[in-house]
């Protein structure tokens, strides 16, 4: 390090005084490295009295290192030489100017250096680009930490992005579609220091053969690795140890993002309150395709899983639980790549609550009083395997994927019907996916085929104390296949296309309740379902698409010619019944104004229903108190919804926002009956049009503020439903009326402490046509977190929730919950947390749900206090 | 239409993207400067991004467009890797935005500022004298981005100039053309705040960075000529491509016929 004293050798001096008309004097000379001898360049010569503000003359050393300049004369100036680099010098001349030689040394730089950043957010076209380092501070680890940070993007409690009131449609690691829709595991487990860049891609049509055929509204998300962090593996190890009960928690998570491979590993392992399968939940986002699901899904014929407060889910969730999955992609050859998922979860879950639940009838109430422990062990493995090749001519995308679930569970009831419940369902499934696109002779031709096997079997049993028990077995089989095969025709900015395919779904369903189930107005013995529904469709679909420069409007109308044969099989009543349904849409988007989008969209659905637990003749068994049977005739369900939405961003200014507006009448086949035969709801599906309608508003806008480092939101949301049941032969309507406030503060205006606010407000109205009105319901949630960072090594935050909930008329609940938690940086890349969760010890949480022409006031079991020491490492 | 236009100028771009360098100093510094500034004196109110640095040394200076250069250089590495032309044409939109096309060289040996910029596919290349503007340094002080900094004023090719300099960052040295004063200008915008630069970062370079100013297919030309073509070409490029280069582009129909005649709004930064 080189010396920062001065050293100035006046070699020799040459006065050059002239005195001018204006009195001023001339003073020059050459100015040299004090080592090297050499001219220095660019040296800034100033000269000022007893202020070095008030400059009297400058000037710059030229490329012999001379300068030269007029100062008045006679005065006491003093002259200033600095080179950025160099010793500053001064010298004072006295009466007579001077000339000299001047020599500088060199000088370690002590200036403050400002780090250079590029803008927090640029956008071109339609990719907006977010500089992860800008946005991420505080207890940031992951870089879903940083994501629910960036103006315009959320992250949903369930753990799936939303862009600008939108779900993504892809996430891509270095543009590569590693995760399909299981993007929580990078999410949850990639440190942001690996990221250098979000890239949020707008109108994201993911099939490149489609690009210039159809607009998509949805976005995907990239996220760009640092150099340092591809080409090599990099992921984090962490462990930890609590109580109260005895805690531990363990993680491990491995990433290699090459240029033609990407992997991503994960195993992890806790009972710490850590909802880890939430990280590999498949997100669903619409067919990219079709815009539709590409399977069917059926109801869970057992009803005995927990139903979840509206909470942070780590204050209820009582886990054991383990994960591990693998995900692989390569490139094959030149634009094939083929992708390999391994994942199996292992549950074991525990809660408790009490409830108070009144139904409705029109002249009657119906009311049960019940405390309950919730067990199950849901455990699944499945592994996939994908094929992929995506240009610009050709699309070809094969998945097949194999899956295996089992969950068993054990509720324990008291209460109004003292009971025990045991359950455990078997699940196998085998689909097969293809999607094929090629683009031959100025047209595009499709081929699709989903395939899928579906195995479900269950038993189930209650044991009445006083009244004996019963026991109940079923399984339903499922083979499902859809075919077909299209074009699609330009037309001078239009595109037509034309499909034909062909969709079948055959499906068997039995079950045998066995026991005495006298409360339902049987006597003792077998209640034998042995149901087989077949669906055969037919259907061809057109579609018109315009794609421009700032408007795309899409127009389908498929025509599905449905055939339905049941029967039941011990009765030998066959039953066949054949639809022509049309389900035409339209949707349309216009640019406005740079940024400001308008999205129209009207559609008309029609369904048969084709869950076979609808028709079952006999009763089967839900849970306890919840018998269903189903009606006879194949029903269908009708639904005319529209929607008209604004959508504006302005990312340079961080301004996003969005409202939306959506009706849909709804017209089911099926009306729902509850019996009440004391302690027992036997629900039956009635063969009656019903009516219901559902009208939405909500908007988001939200606004980021560089300069302090803070970004504020607003959502706010109006629904209204209605609904139709019949309770104990008497029809109900029941209407739901709600509203909805989100504020949310995130500021961090000092590079040691940063703040967050969230709040929820919410506003409730119930009632049923007959007279039944519920008290407006209000509950608010403040969730307050602040970080404070005293040095480079330690983190500490404390976050406060305040909870208000309005039980019924007579009874508030009032809660609040304290968190606080420590970090300490030990090395580089070595980590001690210390995390203290709810220390108040609150150990109930008390709310109201409005459901199926009910009332529900639950109370749940929180976490207790618990504390937790880990060690995090990231490599 | 803007975008044909647009595409017509990148595919022409990728051929001429060949650079060899001519070597002017080193730097040792970089400064980071936001460009912001009005394309349309009917909407100076609607501003323009750019991410500007300036490289520095002793002897010379580069100034140049961050977006600029990461466009160019994602194009030349495609070019590197044998990418066709037409494919870089169909996906151009991946390259994203560019900047601002000028570079701006400083040499303080041949006391001389040297722009290097382009007027659709030509390169041209202008000298002028080094920091021509005669500053007014003012009485007034202020702290930005926790250096103390001075008031300068000046005039300069037909506006009016405010800057702030920072005495402890002893460089005669700034954005743009803009230097001469005894420090760094952190930030300079004109009296009616269409054009200004403001400094976003500093850091020193270690090692040392080579200024090179890139030998394309360059012209020489004179400021004035260069600034009448820049206009002729911003206000009627299509004109401008047949009558300056021999490139016609027909338009299809009335509509397209009507915007190749268009006058287009244009606000240049030097007015004279």
């Amino acid at each position: 390090m080189r010396t920062l004293s001065l050293f100035c050798v006046l070699v020799f001096l040459v006065p050059i005084i002239g005195h001018g008309q204006d009195k001023k004097a001339d003073i020059g000379g050459r100015i040299r490295d004090a080592i090297s001898k050499e001219p220095l360049i660019g040296v800034i010569v100033s000269a000022y009295l007893d202020d070095p503000a008030q400059v009297l003359a400058y000037v710059t050393s030229d490329v012999e290192g001379k300068f030269h300049m007029r100062i008045p004369h006679g005065l006491k100036v003093r002259i200033k030489f600095s080179l950025l680099g160099y010793a500053t010098q001064t010298i004072s001349l006295e009466h007579s100017a001077i000339a000299s030689v001047i020599f500088l040394e060199k000088e370690v730089i002590s200036l403050q250096e400002i780090k250079i950043k590029l803008p927090k957010i640029t956008h071109s076209k339609d990719t907006i680009r977010y500089q992860v380092d800008q946005f991420a501070g505080g207890m940031d680890r992951s870089i879903g930490d940083v994501l629910k940070k960036l103006p315009g993007i959320e992250v949903s409690d369930n753990g799936q992005i939303i862009y600008n009131g939108v779900a993504i449609n892809r996430f891509y690691i270095e543009g590569k579609n590693l995760l399909d829709n299981q993007y929580g595991l990078a999410v949850e487990n990639i440190n942001f220091a690996d990221v250098s860049q979000v890239e949020v891609l707008e109108n994201h049509q993911p099939v490149k053969v489609l690009e210039d055929t159809y607009a998509s509204d949805r976005a995907a998300i990239n996220i760009k690795l640092k150099d340092k962090s591809k080409m090599k593996w990099i992921g984090n190890l962490s462990a930890g140890l609590g109580f109260s009960p005895l805690l531990g928690d363990l993680s491990t998570h491995t990433l290699n993002v090459s240029a033609d491979w990407q992997s991503i590993n994960t195993l992890k392992a806790n009972n710490s309150g850590t909802n880890i399968t939430k990280e590999v939940k498949q997100f669903s986002v619409e067919d990219l395709i079709d815009s539709k699901g590409k399977f069917p899904t059926w109801a869970d014929p057992l009803q005995m899983q927990f139903t979840p407060p509206n909470l942070r889910e780590s204050r209820y969730y009582f886990n054991e639980s383990v994960l591990a999955n693998s995900k692989s992609i390569w490139d094959l050859i030149k634009d094939l790549t083929a992708k390999a998922t391994i994942e199996f979860t292992r549950d074991e879950l525990e809660n408790k609550m009490r409830a108070s639940r009144t139904y409705l009838a029109t002249d009657s109430t119906f009311h049960f009083l019940e405390h309950s422990t919730h067990r199950s062990i849901p455990t699944s493995f499945r592994l996939s395997f994908n094929l992929n090749n995506n240009i610009e001519k050709q699309f070809l995308d094969n998945t097949l994927s194999v899956s295996l679930q089992k969950e068993g569970m054990d509720v324990g009831i008291g209460g109004t019907t003292t009971n025990e419940q045991e359950g455990n369902i078997r699940r196998y499934q085998i689909s097969n996916d293809l999607d094929f696109i090629k683009q031959f002779a100025g047209q595009k031709w499709k081929v699709r085929s989903s395939s899928l096997l579906d195995l479900y079997s269950l038993k189930g049993s209650v044991l009445y104390p006083a009244i004996s028990g019963i026991s109940q077995k079923a399984k339903r089989n499922s083979i499902y296949q859809d075919a077909s095969v299209g074009t699609i025709l330009p037309l001078k900015g239009w595109s037509f296309e034309n499909k034909l395919g062909v969709k079948l779904n055959f499906q068997d369903m039995d079950s045998d309740l066995e026991g005495v189930i006298g409360m339902i107005d049987a006597t003792q013995g077998h209640y034998i379902n042995e149901l087989s529904l077949n669906l055969r469709d037919l259907y061809y679909e057109g579609i018109l698409a315009l794609k421009k420069e700032g408007s795309n409007m899409r127009i389908q109308f498929p025509l599905r010619y449905s055939s339905v044969a049941m029967r039941q099989k011990n009765g030998m009543a066959r039953h066949h019944e054949a639809f022509l349904l049309a389900e035409p849409s339209i949707s349309y988007s216009r640019d406005l104004t740079t940024g400001l989008i308008l999205h129209l969209r009207a559609s008309m659905d029609n369904e048969v229903v084709s869950d076979p637990i609808q028709y079952l003749d006999e009763p089967i068994l839900r849970n306890y108190r919840f018998f269903t049977s189903g009606s006879d005739s194949i029903a269908r369900n009708r639904r005319l919804s529209s929607s008209l939405g604004l959508s504006y961003r302005d990312p340079i200014s961080a301004i996003f926002g969005h409202v939306n507006m959506r009706y849909a009448h709804n017209t089911n086949g099926l009306l729902t009956s509850n019996r009440f035969e004391g302690p027992i709801v036997v629900r039956e599906f009635i063969l009656n049009r019903n009516r219901g309608s559902m009208f939405n508003i909500s908007g988001r806008i939200g606004k980021g503020f560089f300069e302090s480092n803070t970004s504020v939101s607003l959502q706010v949301q109006y629904s209204s439903n209605s609904s139709t049941f019949e309770q104990n032969g008497q029809m109900l309507q029941q209407s739901l009326r709600s509203i909805n406030f989100n504020p949310h503060i995130t500021t961090a205006p000092f590079s040691w402490s940063s703040l967050d606010y969230s709040g929820k407000l919410s506003y409730r109205h119930f009632a049923t046509t007959d007279g039944w009105q519920v008290d407006p319901s209000l509950s608010w949630i403040n969730s307050l977190t602040l970080t404070c960072i005293p040095s480079s090594k330690i983190r500490l935050y404390t976050s406060y929730e305040y909870l208000y909930n309005e039980i019924d008329h007579d009874t508030q609940v009032q809660q609040q919950f304290l968190d606080f938690g420590a970090r300490f940086k030990w090395r580089n890349n070595l980590e001690l947390d210390l995390k203290g969760s709810n220390i108040l010890n609150v150990r109930s949480f008390g709310h109201t749900q409005f459901t199926e022409a009910s009332i529900n006031s639950v109370y749940y079991s929180m976490r207790p206090a618990n504390y937790l020491c880990s060690v995090y490492y990231n490599f | 239409m803007k975008s044909l236009f647009f595409s017509v100028l990148l595919l022409f771009g990728v051929y001429t993207l060949r650079i060899h360098a001519q070597e002017l100093g080193t730097a040792n510094y970089r400064c980071t400067y936001k460009l912001s500034y009005s394309n349309d004196p009917n909407q100076v109110a609607k501003k323009t991004e750019d991410f500007m640095i300036l490289e520095m040394g002793p002897i010379s200076s580069a100034f140049y467009s961050y977006h600029t250069f990461r466009v160019d250089s994602a194009i030349k590495s495609d070019l590197a890797h044998g990418v066709p032309a037409m494919e870089m044409l169909a996906s151009h939109s991946k390259y994203g935005r560019k900047g601002v096309d000028y570079q701006i060289f400083k040499d303080k040996r041949l006391a001389k500022t040297i722009t290097v910029d382009k007027l659709a596919i030509q390169n041209f290349k202008y000298e002028e004298p080094l920091h021509a503007m005669k500053w007014e340094i003012l009485n007034e002080n202020s702290n930005l981005l926790g250096y103390e900094v001075r008031k300068a004023v000046c005039s300069f090719s037909g506006r009016d100039y405010e800057a702030w300099y920072a005495p402890a960052i002893a460089f005669d040295n700034g954005p743009w053309k803009f230097g001469g004063l005894p420090g760094l200008i952190l930030k300079i915008n004109d009296s009616k705040n269409e054009f200004s630069f403001e400094l976003t970062g500093f850091q020193s370079l270690n090692p040392v960075k080579t200024l090179e100013i890139p030998e394309k297919k360059i012209t020489e030309i004179n400021k004035l000529e260069f600034l009448k073509r820049q206009d002729r070409l911003n206000r009627k490029p299509y004109e401008y491509l047949r009558t300056q280069m021999g490139i016609q582009i027909k338009p299809l129909d009335d509509a397209a016929k009507a915007n190749f005649d268009k006058v287009r709004p244009y606000n240049p930064m030097e007015l004279n």
